[in-house]
């Protein structure tokens, strides 16, 4: 047994925080109020970090990080409040193109030359991922998308569409219609109608899209654990320097408890993060939604608590766009319910028990 | 012992009912809907509030000498729950219910004359100098200074959290008069004119997006003597005043039963992912059953406040305990309001309004489209006011004498 880091580990770690620097809320709001929201000279940056690479087969060219090397990374991004679509941009789309057999695409996605957007919720189907509204017909698909993220600045769309398959499709194919609108985070989405639209077809066998949305719930545990980090540090240092009544208010007991309890939640989320990611060579691969589905649920839990209380210890700052405690709750809010919410995932976690 | 309205009460019930059928405006009605902040905008505030004054009812809680309508606490009552019923804009508490019921208790005459009805016709528009950046939860340390010069104030400091001050041609401020005293002793309670060279006001943009509040600096800012409301140094009792009237002034039940009973609706034809909707989910349906056991508690709870107030006791710090329980239950109701969207609650528009002709279109249920920044702008509940731990610290030693 050892929790401990290695070389390597560290190194990327370093690396990351040099990257990020300190949270500099005037750079994310105008990054913002470019069009898409973010810019693709920055995720080249990030390609060229490994970060991608990180993500994806050594037989397609990537660096096959473990698990725990990735979760230390979508760590360390919640930590530094990454403005960085990472996930949903660079290891949803890397690993499912690896599951769908595109090893082509999967090198241009780790050089970051491309970016891709995937489309995995159908309207009205909640969290449900079994594509039943998108279909394959003559070689051609039809039907409907939305919470496309990242899509306004996508080269590519990878689609999920019935029958277990998987469709790739130029942003700018005819018969895409798209309808971008800001979320939470302050990125951009989108719903996406497909009539008629010419795509690649790739086999998505379930078993191995489920392996792709427990290794993405794993990383959305993850990163919100970085941001409840932040969240708690920045909290806890406001309570050390804000006076009122003559003391600094991290004297009152009042908040002395709801701050410990804070910090054992944080502690047990961390400790949640590092077991399933542990877990993830030994176990198989039917097992794995199950125990992502519930540490997502249980770090989800923790992060949103300490968040809304980070901004009530904030007080009416904490109300405020202009500090990171706001900009990390908001990305928490969106990883939260990013396939499954709570309820939802802690449903799957039950019933699979 | 009984809940049941007298015959009286039953006709002013319908007498309200068909006012509220024939007066409120549908684009009114609708542009509360999609507010997304605490209070309506004065695009669609003001518009309801001179309706409303033109019926003679915009200052009803207000003493009958003053403008009030003399209607009686359980008139209030009923009153308010039909406004909520009927989707009606809860109109800015700024000038009615705070710094008016002010000035009808401690004003002069001539102040009077002056200020209310103008308020009651909404020609002038209120907000409130309060806290300031050092002075939150401690607000008697506040540091804004008003020195006498002739037959003015000449007023220097800070302001913020103030809200609609963008809109605002009055602001009501605490300020400190005297610095040799009790902290409290030192305050007194100014009405100062925006529109002049020493008022700046710089936005504040929240979690969301919106503006709804402000710093206010005040810069050699200058105001008659004539427009301090009571004594020098009675600035402390008269916030107080204001405060309770803050936390107690109008009915939260009302309101909240109606959001839940929406969000029941909402659940019934939510998609639940599986060929069903939410409203046959259960954790769906405990959790609206939790909301709405909740509410209907703090219902009777206002309402034994309402018996108190109307046998002539004082509701004093009740008002923190109802203050305390509504604000939490705001919350707890914009969060599942939040959840029953699912991917479509995280939607956060940009701009606004979202009524009207250049509003977006909202992705999915247009109720979705306001769900992610209600639930953010919700936070601020818990915090102004008096922010919730205040509440309890008033309650533990007013309430408990611990």
């Amino acid at each position: 047994m050892n929790f401990d880091l290695d070389d390597h580990q560290q190194l990327t770690l370093d690396m990351i925080g040099r990257f990020l620097g300190p949270v500099d809320i005037a750079a994310r709001h105008a990054m913002r109020k470019v069009e898409g929201g973010y810019s693709r000279a920055r995720w080249q940056e990030v390609a060229d970090l490994g970060l991608l690479a990180l993500a994806a087969p050594e037989a397609m060219g990537g660096i096959g990080g473990t698990m725990v090397d990735l979760a230390l990374v979508a760590e360390a991004l919640g930590k530094g409040v990454a403005i960085d679509p990472w996930l949903e941009n660079g290891v949803l789309p890397v690993r499912l193109a690896a599951a769908a057999g595109d090893g082509r695409l999967v090198r241009d996605l780790v050089a970051g030359t491309h970016f891709a957007a995937v489309a995995f919720a159908e309207p009205g189907r909640r969290y449900e991922t079994d594509a039943v509204g998108t279909r394959l017909d003559a070689g051609h698909i039809a039907g409907a998308k939305t919470f496309v993220l990242g899509a306004p600045l996508a080269d590519t769309l990878l689609i999920t569409i019935a029958g277990h398959k998987l469709a790739k499709v130029a942003g700018d194919a005819a018969g895409v219609v798209r309808q971008d609108y800001p979320v939470i985070d302050g990125s951009y989405a989108a719903t996406v109608d497909l009539h008629r639209t010419s795509a690649e077809i790739f086999d998505l066998p379930e078993a191995k899209f489920q392996r792709v949305i427990g290794d993405v719930r794993m990383l959305a545990a993850a990163e919100m654990l970085g941001l409840a980090q932040r969240m708690f540090d920045d909290t806890l240092a406001y309570v050390g320097e804000r006076q009122q009544f003559g003391a600094a208010i991290g004297s009152f007991q009042a908040l002395q408890h709801r701050l410990v309890e804070c910090y054992a939640a944080l502690e047990q989320a961390r400790s949640m993060v590092l077991r399933s990611a542990m877990l993830d060579p030994t176990t198989d691969d039917a097992n794995w939604p199950r125990i992502t589905a519930g540490a997502k649920a249980f770090v989800g839990e923790a992060a949103t608590r300490i968040g809304l209380e980070a901004v009530q210890m904030h007080g009416g700052m904490g109300q405020t766009d202009e500090l990171a405690i706001g900009h990390a709750l908001k990305r928490v809010m969106l990883l939260d319910k990013l396939f499954g919410d709570q309820d939802h995932c802690l449903r799957s976690f039950a019933r699979a028990a | 012992m009984d809940l049941d309205l007298t015959q009286d009460e039953l006709e002013f019930r319908e007498e309200v009912r068909d006012f509220l059928r024939t007066s409120l405006p549908d684009y009114v009605r609708d542009g509360a809907k999609r507010t997304p902040g605490v209070f309506v905008e004065p695009d669609i505030g003001l518009v309801w509030h001179r309706i409303l004054n033109d019926k003679g009812w915009v200052a009803y809680h207000w003493p009958e000498d003053c403008g009030g309508t003399g209607w009686t606490p359980m008139q209030r009552y009923i009153f308010e729950k039909e406004c909520a019923i009927a989707g009606a804009p809860a109109l800015s508490v700024l000038g009615l219910r705070l710094v008016g019921p002010v000035i009808c208790a401690f004003g002069t005459q001539e102040q009077k004359d002056r200020f209310l009805p103008a308020i009651r016709a909404g020609t002038d528009y209120w907000c409130q100098g309060y806290s300031e950046p050092q002075s939150g939860s401690d607000l008697a340390s506040l540091r804004t200074r008003a020195r006498r010069n002739g037959d003015e104030y000449v007023v220097d400091g800070s302001k913020i959290w103030t809200t609609h001050a963008h809109h605002a041609n009055w602001i009501f401020c605490l300020v400190r008069t005297d610095g040799e005293v009790k902290k409290q002793a030192g305050i007194s309670f100014l009405l100062v004119p925006m529109d002049q060279p020493g008022v700046t006001v710089t936005p504040i943009i929240t979690m969301a997006g919106d503006h709804e509040v402000n710093q206010v600096f005040l810069d050699g800012a200058r105001t008659s003597v004539d427009n301090r409301i009571g004594e020098e140094g009675q600035g402390w009792t008269i916030a107080k005043f204001l405060l309770e009237n803050e936390r107690g002034g109008s009915f939260h039940a009302p309101r909240l039963i109606r959001a839940i009973d929406h969000l029941e609706q909402l659940a019934g034809v939510a998609p639940s992912g599986h060929n069903g909707s939410l409203g046959g989910d259960i954790q769906i349906t405990i959790r609206i059953a939790r909301l709405r056991l909740e509410a209907e508690a703090l219902e009777t709870t206002e309402l034994r406040i309402l018996a108190d107030i109307a046998k002539g006791r004082p509701a004093g710090p009740q008002t923190s305990l109802v203050k305390l329980i509504s604000s939490e239950l705001h919350q707890r109701i914009d969060a599942l309001a939040m959840d029953l969207h699912g991917y479509d609650g995280l939607q956060l528009p940009t701009v606004r309004p979202l009524y009207g002709n250049e509003a977006p279109p909202a992705i999915g249920d247009e109720d979705a489209q306001v769900a992610a920044a209600r639930y953010l702008n919700s936070r601020a509940w818990t915090v102004f006011g008096g922010s919730s731990e205040v509440q309890k610290n008033i309650i533990a030693k007013t309430v408990l004498r611990l």
